[in-house]
C-alpha cells in the first residue's frame, strides 16, 4: 500500500501485463542521448564524431526506462499463482492509446484477405472443430493493451479486432461464450460470427474450440537479397512438453464478487485442480484436463452459504498459445526470484556485487531484463543483459546537496533535477516517476488509507515498516500514476506521495552525464562485446539448470529452456554506392566515408558571401585560427567563402550575445549564417541564440564550442571541415546522395520529443523529401499538449510538405513512405487506425490524387541483439545485416536491419515494423530502401541506426522542445537548420 | 498449519455484504488478526528479543512485519504446509534498497518446513517463540509433543501462545462447533490455563478482542498465554547436543546485507571517504576561488595554465621543502599543484568515517586499495579537475 492511493478499485479483471511481451523500453523519455549529445550538433567534435556515430549511449539496458508505479491492476491473475503484484509498464506518455479511431474506422484502402486454415491439433472426443472457414480465432497477444476502456470479463481486446482487418486478416475471438460480455464487442463482431457460437444460452455446455496450431499464410516478410550470414540472437527456444493447456470458465453461484474470496475458494480445491493453476477470478488455466464440466461446492467464510462452483472447459489451448504468455511470464519471474535476482522495475537485478562509483555515489548492478514471447518461430526467452544505476544517496540527501550549492532557487533547482527521474522506495519493491514536488506538505501531514482511515506519514512508516522518518520538513514527492478507468469507465486520477528520505534515485546523475570521463567508464563496464553478452546469457541459463527449483518452476506448466542461445542465418545486404557532385563511390566495410567528403565536392554548395562571427574577446585566437581553417577547407568541399564579419563582444554574457546579434541582423539584411564562438558548455547561451535565430529573426546559425578549435590544434582541419560541411547544410546545400530506384517518391520521417518538466508537453518533428533524390527537406514542428492525440496535426505538416513537392517537381509524390519513430507495440494500432488514416485525408486536399503509402514503425529501443556466428566467438554482424523471420512478430510484416557499424558493444538491430504498404513494396525493397536511407543522414559520414529522415525529425523535435519551445520560423522549413 | 491468519476473522465483514448481515454481528476494528500481529510486534518493540521464531508461519505476514523491527537478527519460520509459506515467501528477502544502504544489524531468516512435534536444533537458543493460533490445528499425538519440544527442547526466554477462546464463540454468527473447519479443538480459558502449566515458566492470560457489553463474562475472542522462562538458560549446549539431528527442511533462507559484513562496511566507508573528501577539496578550492579573484577574474584559465602551488591559511608559511612530505601530524588538508592532499587523520575526523570504522587502523585496512593515497600513504589524494574540461573531449 502506498499512501494516498486511493481505496483499491476492482480493476480489469484480466489486464495483460504489459510488460509481458513488451521488453523493449518504448517509453517516451527523452534519452539521455538527448541530454548528453545535444550540442554535439552545433558544436561538432571531431574525437566524438569519429568515435560514436550514433547513440553513443546506447548501451544496452543502461538507461532504460523503468516501468512506473504499479499499483494493484494486474494482480488478479497472478493472484492464482500466489504473486505479488507485477509492475506495470508506463506508456508512452503523452501517446495515449485511446480507444477513438481504433473501433470500426474503415480501413477501406486494405486488401482484406481472409485467410481460414482451421486444424484441430488435439484431436479429442470432445472437441468440436473450431468453426467454419469463415471464423478464424481472435489472436490475443500478449502485452497488448486492450486500448483504455477496460470491459469486464473477456480477454478480447477489441483493439486488436481492428487490428487484425487493417491487416486484412479477419479474426474472431472464438473465447465468446463469456457472459459478461462487453458492450462494443457485439456490434463490432456480429457481422462475422455464426450464431450459435455466439453467446450461447447460460448453462448449456458451451463448445469447446481447439486452439488451432498457428497455421495461417505466413505473411511475407523475407527478403532475399544479399549474402546470408550465421547469426546469433538473444533468444532462447522454450519447449513445451505440456501436450495442452486447458481454460476453463468459473461461475460461482450464488456470484461472489470479492476477488480474493474467489481465489480462496479456488485454492480450497487444490486437490482438483492440482497445484499449478492460474486464475484472474473467472478463468482458470491449467495444465491438466478436468471432465467437461466440474462442480465444485465451498463455504463462504462471511455468511456460512454454501457456494457452487463450476468449471467448465472452454478451451483447449496449444502450451504455446498467445493466452498463455501472460501467466508463462509470472512463471519466469518466479524462477528469477528463486535465483535470488532482485526486481527493479521490470528486470532483474544482482545487488550483492555492484560495481561502485564512488566519486559520483552510485553503484550499478548488472542483471537481466527477460520475457517469455511468441515469435514467427515460436515460443522463446528473450533475455537481454541490463544494468540498473542507482544512487547511494537518498532524494532527501540530494536535496541538501543542491540546498548547499543554490540557496536562492533550492525549489526551481530541486523540480530541475528531481522531475522526471525514477526512484525506488526504501520500503518495498516499488519505483515511481517523481512527477512533481509538493512543498506544502510534510511527513506531519496525514493521508487517508485504504480503510478511510487518517493517518499522518510519520506514523504510517513507523507503524508499518519500522521506520523512524527523521527529517520531519522535508517536502513530498508526488507521483501520479497514468489515469485509469474504472470499470465504470470513470477516469481516475491519484497521486501517489513519497518521502524523499526513503526514497533513491536512479539513472545517471545530471553531473555526471557531463563528465565525459566518467561516462566512458560507464559505458565501459555496461557495454558488453558479443562475446561478453552471450557469456552473461549463458551464465543465466546456466543458473536456472543448476537450480532445482528454478527447473520445476518451469516445468510446472511443462517449459523447458534450450542450453543455448537460438542460431539461424540472417543475410547482408550489398553496399551501396555513394554519389557526390562529380564523382560515386562504393561504401567500404567499416561504411565511413570522411575521406571522400573532405576530397570530393559535394552534391551542391551554397556560396557564403554573408556571415557574421560572433565571438567574445577572449575568443579571438580561436576565432581566427577557425576562419583561416575554414577557407583552407572550404576548396576541396567546393565551397566558395568570403570573410565573415568579424563581431568581438566585450563579454560572454547571454544579454550580450543576443543585442549584438539582433542589432548586425537588423542592419545587415542579407546575412546568410550567424555563426558564433562560445566558451564552455553553456545550455543557456546555447538556447538563447537557437532561440533567436530560429524563431525571432530567422537566420542559420552555428554555435561553436572554444573548446573544439583549442583543445585540439592538430585536429583542427577535420573540425573545419565538419563545421563547414554542416553550415552548407543549413544553407541548403546538398552533401551527398544515394541511387533511389523507386521514382517520385516523398520519404518522411516522424519523431516526438517528451519534454519530462513541461506537463509531458509533447513536440512533433515531421520532415518529408521534396526532391527524387532525397536530398531536399521540408521540415515542420507541432507542439502538442498532453493527453493530445499522436500528432493531431499530422495534416498540416503533410499537405505543407505535398505542396512543396509540388513546386518543386510539377508533380505529386505517386508513392510515400513514412518512417515514425517513438511508437510502442502497444501503439501500433493508433497508428493504423488513426495517424495514418489522418495522413490519408490529406490526400483530399488534391484533386485526383491517391498515391500509394508504405508506413515504418521504427524501434530502436528494443532488446534483441544480434550476434554474427560466423566466426569462433560472437562478434558483431557487419552493418547491412538483416533478420527476417523467427524473431519477428506473427501479426506484422516486420524485419530487424543493423545499420550502423558497431564501435562497442552488441550490435542491436533497430526494428522495422510496416504497418501499411499500398505501395506494395516487397520485403526486399523494404530493407532496401531502409539501409539506403539510413546512408544519408549529412551530420555523419557513415551510416546510422535509423534512417536519416527519422534522425532530422528527431534532431528538430528534440531542438525544438528542448532549446526553442517554440515553433522555428517557416523562412526555415527547407532548410536543415536543425543539425 | 494456520490457514486462518491470512483469511482473517470471520467477524471482519466484508463490505459487500448487505448492510442486514452487520446487524448484530460482532466486528473488531481493526480485524482481530492484525490486533494478534501488532499484539506480539508490540512485544518485540518492548523486550527486544534478537532471536524470533514463529511456529506456524503461514503465509509468513508476521515474520514480514517482524522483519522491520530493529532488534532482532535471527528470525525463523516453521510451517507444516510447504506451499502456504512459499506463496509469499518473498517478502522475506530482502528489498533492492536494503543493499543501497545496508544496516547497522544483521538479518537472517529462515523458513522451516516441518512439524512442531517434531525437534531440531535450528529452534535452539531464541529469545522468543510466537505460536499464534497454532494450537488448535495440531492433532491429539501433536498436541501431545507440543510442550515438550516448546518448552522443554527449544526453552526460549519467552513463548506466547494464542488460540481462539470457546466461550466467545456463542456470539459469533454462523459458528457451530468450531472457527474453523481445521481446527482439532476449541479451548475455554480454564482449558487453555490447565493445559499451560508445566515447565519451568511463569505464565501470564490475556487476550484480544474484548466481548460486547453485556456479555463481559465470556473472555476475550482471542486468549494468549505469554510463558516467561523462570531461570536464564544454561544447559543449552547439552541439549543441542542431544538433537543433532535435523528434522525440519530448510525452505529458504535470506541474508540481509549488513555494515557487519566487511563487503558492505568497506563500499560504504570508502563512499563517505570520496564523498568526505570531494567537500574537504571544494571547501579549500572555495577558499581558493576567493582569493584568486582579487587577480584574475578569469580563474578557470588561471588554474589551467599557471600551475602553482596554494596552501591552506596554516600552511602557508611553511617552506616548499616541508610540505613535500606532508606531516602526518597534521590534519590540515592542502594544495599541491593540482593535487589536493587531505590527511588520514582529518579524513578519520568526519564523523560519519568515524563512527563506520571505530578505529584509525581500520579505517586504513578499509580504504587500502579502494581509494587514492599519497605515496606515504597518510593522506587522501584528490586531483582537481576542470569541469569544463571535462565535458567535451
Amino acid at each position: 500500500m502506498d499512501p494516498q492511493r486511493p481505496p483499491f478499485q476492482a480493476p480489469a479483471p484480466f489486464r495483460m501485463p504489459r510488460g509481458a511481451c513488451m521488453p523493449g523500453p518504448q517509453q517516451q523519455l527523452p534519452q539521455p542521448e538527448h541530454l548528453v549529445r545535444g550540442r554535439a550538433a552545433s558544436v561538432p567534435c571531431t574525437s566524438r564524431m569519429q568515435r560514436v556515430p550514433e547513440e553513443p549511449w546506447q548501451p544496452a539496458g543502461l538507461v532504460q526506462q523503468e516501468p512506473l508505479a504499479s499499483v494493484t491492476t494486474l494482480s488478479s491473475m497472478f493472484q492464482g499463482l500466489g504473486f505479488e503484484t507485477i509492475l506495470r509498464p508506463a506508456l508512452g506518455r503523452a501517446v495515449q492509446p485511446l480507444g477513438r479511431g481504433i473501433l470500426g474506422r474503415g480501413m477501406g484502402d486494405m486488401e482484406a484477405k481472409p485467410k481460414a486454415v482451421m486444424q484441430p491439433t488435439f484431436p479429442s472426443p470432445n472437441v468440436m472443430p473450431a468453426g467454419d472457414s469463415k471464423v478464424e480465432r481472435m489472436l490475443l497477444s500478449p502485452g497488448r493493451i486492450l486500448g483504455r476502456g477496460q470491459m469486464e470479463a473477456p480477454p478480447v481486446p477489441l483493439g486488436r479486432a481492428d487490428m487484425s482487418l487493417g491487416r486484412g486478416l479477419c479474426k474472431v475471438p472464438t473465447d465468446l461464450t463469456f457472459p459478461r460480455t462487453g458492450v462494443l464487442q457485439p456490434q463490432l463482431l456480429q457481422p462475422l460470427l455464426s450464431p450459435p457460437r455466439f453467446a450461447p444460452q447460460p448453462g448449456s455446455p458451451s463448445p469447446i474450440l481447439v486452439e488451432q496450431m498457428e497455421r495461417k499464410e505466413p505473411v511475407m516478410k523475407q527478403g532475399s537479397k544479399g549474402t546470408p550470414l550465421p547469426l546469433g540472437l538473444n533468444l532462447i527456444k522454450i519447449h513445451c512438453k505440456n501436450e495442452a493447456v486447458y481454460q476453463y470458465h468459473v461461475t460461482f453461484s450464488p456470484n461472489v464478487e470479492c476477488k480474493s474470496m474467489r481465489f480462496g475458494m479456488m485454492k480450497e480445491h487444490r486437490s482438483v485442480t492440482g497445484e499449478v493453476t492460474a486464475f484472474d477470478g473467472s478463468i482458470l488455466y491449467l495444465p491438466i484436463k478436468l471432465p467437461q464440466t466440474v462442480d465444485l461446492t465451498c463455504q463462504r467464510k462471511t455468511d456460512g452459504a454454501e457456494i457452487t462452483i463450476k468449471l467448465q472447459m472452454t478451451k483447449i489451448l496449444e502450451p504455446s498459445s498467445d493466452l498463455c504468455i501472460p501467466f508463462y511470464n509470472v512463471v519466469f519471474r518466479r524462477v528469477m526470484r528463486i535465483l535470488d535476482l532482485k526486481l527493479v522495475g521490470r528486470n532483474f537485478y544482482d545487488p550483492t556485487s555492484p560495481t561502485m562509483l564512488q566519486q559520483y555515489r552510485l553503484q550499478i548492478w548488472s542483471g537481466y531484463s527477460a520475457s517469455i514471447r511468441r515469435t514467427d518461430g515460436g515460443l522463446f526467452l528473450l533475455v537481454d543483459v541490463s544494468h540498473k544505476v542507482i544512487r547511494n544517496d537518498s532524494v532527501l540527501d540530494i536535496m541538501h546537496a543542491i540546498y548547499q550549492q543554490s540557496r536562492e532557487n533550492f525549489q526551481d533547482e530541486c523540480t530541475k533535477q528531481l522531475i522526471g527521474n525514477i526512484v525506488i522506495t526504501r520500503y518495498n519493491n516499488h519505483t515511481y516517476r517523481i512527477d512533481d514536488i509538493d512543498w506544502n506538505k510534510t511527513p506531519k501531514d496525514s493521508f487517508t488509507m485504504s480503510d478511510g482511515k487518517e493517518i499522518t506519514f510519520i506514523d504510517y512508516y513507523s507503524k508499518n515498516y519500522g521506520i523512524t522518518v527523521r527529517e520531519l520538513d522535508q517536502p513530498l514527492l508526488i507521483h501520479r500514476p497514468n489515469e485509469r478507468q474504472t470499470p465504470q469507465g470513470k477516469l481516475q486520477r491519484s497521486e501517489i506521495l513519497l518521502l524523499p528520505e526513503l526514497s533513491y534515485m536512479t539513472g545517471i546523475p545530471e553531473k555526471m552525464k557531463k563528465d565525459f570521463r566518467a561516462m566512458k567508464d560507464l559505458t565501459h563496464q555496461v557495454n558488453l562485446s558479443p562475446k561478453q553478452h552471450h557469456a552473461s546469457l549463458g551464465n543465466l541459463l546456466h543458473r536456472i539448470e543448476e537450480n532445482e527449483a528454478a527447473r520445476k518452476e518451469m516445468a510446472r506448466w511443462g517449459l523447458c529452456l534450450d542450453k543455448d542461445v537460438y542460431k539461424t542465418q540472417g543475410h547482408v545486404l550489398p553496399m551501396e554506392r555513394i554519389n557526390l557532385r562529380t564523382s560515386s563511390f562504393q561504401t567500404s566495410e567499416d561504411l565511413n566515408w570522411t575521406k571522400e567528403i573532405t576530397r570530393d565536392a559535394a552534391i551542391s554548395t551554397i556560396p557564403m558571401h554573408y556571415w557574421a562571427l560572433f565571438y567574445p574577446k577572449r575568443a579571438v585566437n580561436q576565432a581566427r585560427e577557425l576562419v583561416s581553417m575554414l577557407e583552407k577547407v572550404s576548396g576541396p568541399i567546393g565551397m566558395q567563402l568570403n570573410q565573415p564579419a568579424w563581431v568581438e563582444l566585450k563579454d560572454d554574457r547571454i544579454e550580450t550575445y543576443a543585442r549584438t546579434i539582433k542589432s548586425i541582423l537588423g542592419t545587415e539584411g542579407k546575412m546568410q549564417m550567424v555563426v558564433c564562438i562560445i566558451t564552455g558548455t553553456r545550455d543557456d547561451l546555447y538556447g538563447a541564440i537557437k532561440k533567436l535565430c530560429c524563431v525571432q529573426s530567422p537566420v542559420p546559425s552555428q554555435v561553436i564550442n572554444a573548446r573544439t578549435i583549442t583543445t585540439q590544434p592538430n585536429k583542427l582541419r577535420s573540425v573545419a571541415q565538419k563545421i563547414l560541411l554542416q553550415i552548407n547544410c543549413k544553407l541548403g546545400g546538398e552533401l551527398w546522395g544515394m541511387d533511389i530506384p523507386l521514382k517520385q517518391l516523398m520519404v518522411i520521417g516522424m519523431d516526438v520529443y517528451h519534454d519530462p518538466s513541461r506537463g509531458m508537453r509533447s513536440v512533433v518533428g515531421f520532415i518529408a523529401s521534396t526532391n527524387h533524390t532525397l536530398t531536399k527537406w521540408y521540415s515542420r514542428v507541432v507542439f502538442q499538449m498532453p493527453h493530445q492525440e499522436i500528432a493531431d496535426s499530422l495534416k498540416l505538416c503533410l499537405v505543407g510538405a505535398l505542396q512543396k513537392f509540388y513546386e518543386v517537381n510539377h508533380c505529386l509524390p505517386v508513392k510515400i513512405a513514412v518512417y515514425r519513430d517513438g511508437v510502442s507495440d502497444s501503439q501500433l494500432n493508433t497508428v493504423v487506425s488513426y495517424e495514418i488514416p489522418q495522413l490519408q485525408q490529406c490526400f483530399q486536399a488534391f484533386e485526383n490524387y491517391q498515391p500509394k503509402m508504405v508506413v515504418f514503425v521504427v524501434q530502436k529501443k528494443i532488446n534483441t541483439n544480434l550476434y554474427s556466428a560466423s566466426t569462433e566467438h560472437f562478434v558483431s554482424p557487419a552493418p547491412g545485416t538483416v533478420i527476417d523471420h523467427t524473431v519477428t512478430s506473427r501479426d506484422w510484416v516486420d524485419f530487424y536491419l543493423l545499420s550502423h557499424h558497431v564501435q562497442q558493444g552488441c550490435g542491436i538491430p533497430t526494428r522495422y515494423i510496416c504497418v501499411l504498404n499500398t505501395a506494395n513494396l516487397s520485403p526486399d525493397h523494404m530493407q532496401r530502401l531502409t539501409f539506403k536511407l539510413c546512408h544519408v543522414y549529412w551530420n555523419w559520414p557513415g551510416t546510422i541506426r535509423v534512417p536519416a529522415p527519422c534522425k532530422y525529425a528527431h534532431k528538430l523535435a528534440f531542438l525544438a522542445g528542448q532549446f526553442l519551445h517554440h515553433e522555428p520560423a517557416i523562412q526555415l522549413c527547407e532548410r536543415l537548420f536543425f543539425l | 498449519t494456520l490457514i486462518t491468519k491470512n483469511i482473517s476473522c470471520y467477524f471482519m465483514m466484508d463490505t459487500n455484504l448487505p448492510k442486514d448481515d452487520l446487524t448484530g454481528t460482532i466486528k473488531f476494528i481493526p480485524p482481530l488478526y492484525k490486533q494478534r500481529y501488532q499484539f506480539i510486534k508490540d512485544l518485540v518493540i518492548k523486550y527486544k528479543p534478537k532471536k524470533v521464531a514463529d511456529l506456524g508461519c503461514a503465509d509468513c505476514t508476521l515474520l514480514w512485519m517482524l522483519k522491520f523491527c530493529k532488534c532482532i537478527e535471527v528470525l525463523a519460520g516453521l510451517d507444516i504446509r510447504e506451499n502456504v509459506m512459499k506463496e509469499r515467501m518473498h517478502r522475506l528477502s530482502p528489498l533492492p534498497a536494503d543493499y543501497l544502504q545496508p544496516s547497522e544489524r544483521s538479518l537472517t531468516v529462515t523458513l522451516h518446513h516441518g512439524s512442531v512435534a517434531h525437534k531440531d536444533p535450528c529452534m535452539l537458543g531464541f529469545d522468543l517463540v510466537t505460536c499464534i493460533e497454532l494450537i488448535e490445528h495440531l492433532g491429539a499425538a501433536e498436541l501431545e509433543k507440543f510442550p515438550e519440544v516448546v518448552f522443554g527442547f527449544m526453552a526460549p526466554a519467552m513463548v506466547v501462545i494464542s488460540t481462539p477462546n470457546s466461550e466467545f464463540n456463542p456470539l459469533l454468527p454462523g459458528v457451530t462447533l468450531f472457527r474453523h473447519s481445521d481446527h482439532k479443538f476449541e479451548w475455554d480459558r480454564a482449558q487453555f490455563q490447565n493445559a499451560s502449566t508445566r515447565y519451568d515458566y511463569t505464565v501470564e492470560f490475556t487476550g484480544l478482542g474484548t466481548p460486547p457489553p453485556g456479555s463481559e463474562d465470556v473472555g476475550f475472542c482471542t486468549q494468549i498465554g505469554m510463558f516467561v522462562r523462570k531461570y536464564p538458560k544454561n544447559g543449552e549446549a547439552v541439549n543441542s547436543e542431544k538433537h543433532t539431528e535435523h528434522a525440519y527442511k530448510t525452505v529458504s533462507i535470506s541474508l540481509y546485507p549488513s555494515l557487519k559484513e566487511e563487503k558492505y562496511l568497506q563500499n560504504a566507508v570508502v563512499s563517505e571517504v570520496i564523498f568526505g573528501a570531494d567537500i574537504i577539496k571544494r571547501r579549500l578550492l572555495g577558499d581558493f576561488k576567493s582569493e584568486c579573484k582579487e587577480h584574475s577574474d578569469d580563474l578557470e584559465t588561471k588554474l589551467k595554465f599557471q600551475p602553482f602551488k596554494y596552501y591552506m591559511r596554516y600552511s602557508k608559511n611553511l617552506s616548499l621543502a616541508e610540505t613535500e612530505k606532508p606531516a602526518a601530524d597534521s590534519m590540515e588538508p592542502f594544495i599541491d599543484g593540482n593535487t589536493v592532499y587531505i590527511p588520514l587523520a582529518k579524513i578519520f575526523s568526519i564523523p560519519k568515517v568515524n563512527q563506520l570504522c571505530g578505529t584509525f587502523e581500520k579505517l586504513s585496512k578499509l580504504i587500502a586499495g579502494k581509494v587514492a593515497l599519497s605515496n606515504d600513504g597518510s593522506a587522501v589524494i584528490v586531483t582537481i579537475k576542470y569541469e569544463n574540461e571535462e565535458q567535451e573531449n
